[in-house]
């Protein structure tokens, strides 16, 4: 009975656990009624109050979250196995077809005197003979019936157009369209 | 024969392109392609001005419809004035001159065009190379001799359109005889019948049994 006794006496002195506190969660019915007026208002405001909400959540996550995004990217998706060495790379890149190769078909030509290919014609000459059939083709046009209008007149019938800086940029083609390049002169044998 | 291109195309689309190809071609006497399709247009174009030749002309219309869009534009053409033109040539209608590759794509191209037509290239840059030469006052080398006899050979008024040419051409490239006298020295022009030959190589007569 002594150990009894003793054995109650040593529980009361042992420390006490803490007391947890009371479960209270609070569900909300679903099928209860909204009382309050204008529902649709109210409805918009929740779901934006909810976004927001989730919004934060999900920052506070990025935050909290121990392991960085971009390690399950890489994880997940196909990665070479190993690194591409510096020799395998260049001999890749600089395979015997893929380089520039010199050009041994030059000649002269006999009328401007700079440099072309033998066979071909002189890109430059070509151009500047058809701008001459250009010119010729807007010379035998006849000019368009031209109407007599006063200025004000004209204004009101033919306002015009106002470009967009887009159409004003297409326009100014000397800064975008590639062109060819003139080729070199013939260094003379000295 | 080489067999014809395929120009990676199947055989009606192959055939629609040849065709407006050669309409292109008809009716603004040259046309500016890839070689490739330059040389197939050119095969059509040949065969097209050859059947003019035929005696029995409601046939050939009938055949040359088939190789042709734009019946109503090309045809009296065709059978009017080409035939006209080409009443001496037995072949060779056309030519195929190459450009330097397109900006784009590097493609080679070429300038398909019928012989003595109103805008020739070649007629206009072998005159430019007259006036070049007349102007600097230095001989007319044995190619562009060539080149010149080739082109009046058959076209009717050719020498007096060739001088005129040649004349218009010195105003408007020439004029300012100073500015290009030092550029263009005659002795460093090669023509393909004078060869720069390696000097240990001797050229022998075929010996005769």
């Amino acid at each position: 009975m002594s150990l009894s006794i003793g054995s109650l006496g040593t529980l009361s002195r042992l420390p006490r656990l803490p007391v947890l506190p009371e479960i209270q969660i609070v569900i909300p019915n679903p099928f209860q009624k909204q009382s309050n007026s204008t529902p649709t208002n109210q409805s918009k405001t929740q779901t934006k109050s909810l976004k927001e909400k989730l919004q934060e959540v999900l920052d506070n996550a990025k935050e909290l979250s121990l392991i960085p995004n971009g390690v399950w990217e890489g994880l997940l998706r196909a990665v070479p196995k190993k690194k591409v060495s510096h020799s395998r790379k260049r001999n890749r890149q600089l395979t015997g077809s893929k380089q520039l190769k010199l050009l041994n078909n030059l000649n002269r030509c006999p009328s401007c005197g700079h440099i072309k290919r033998s066979h071909h014609l002189c890109m430059h000459c070509v151009e500047q003979i058809r701008s001459i059939w250009r010119t010729d083709a807007k010379e035998s046009k006849q000019e368009p019936y031209k109407q007599e209008l006063n200025d004000q007149d004209r204004k009101l019938i033919y306002p015009g157009k106002k470009e967009s800086d887009y159409e004003k940029m297409l326009k100014d083609k000397k800064n975008w369209l590639e062109r060819r390049q003139r080729t070199f002169e013939l260094n003379r044998r000295r | 024969m080489a067999a014809p291109r395929k120009l990676s195309r199947e055989v009606k689309h192959r055939k629609a392109l040849l065709k407006n190809l050669v309409t292109a071609l008809l009716e603004h006497e040259s046309i500016t392609t890839t070689h490739a399709k330059a040389k197939e247009a050119q095969r059509l174009a040949d065969k097209l001005i050859s059947l003019t030749k035929k005696s029995d002309i409601e046939q050939a219309k009938s055949l040359a419809q088939s190789d042709i869009f734009k019946h109503g534009e090309i045809l009296p053409k065709l059978f009017g004035g080409l035939k006209e033109r080409y009443a001496n040539r037995a072949g060779g209608f056309t030519r195929v001159l190459r450009l330097e590759p397109r900006l784009g794509d590097n493609a080679p191209q070429s300038i398909l065009e019928l012989v003595d037509g109103p805008q020739e290239m070649k007629f206009w840059l072998t005159a430019r190379v007259v006036a070049r030469l007349q102007q600097q006052g230095l001989e007319i080398d044995p190619l562009t001799k060539h080149n010149v006899e080739q082109l009046i050979k058959y076209r009717q008024n050719g020498e007096v359109e060739f001088n005129q040419l040649v004349e218009r051409l010195k105003v408007e490239f020439y004029s300012n005889v100073e500015s290009f006298k030092d550029n263009l020295p005659s002795e460093h022009l090669k023509s393909p019948t004078e060869p720069n030959l390696k000097k240990y190589i001797r050229f022998v007569e075929r010996p005769t049994k």
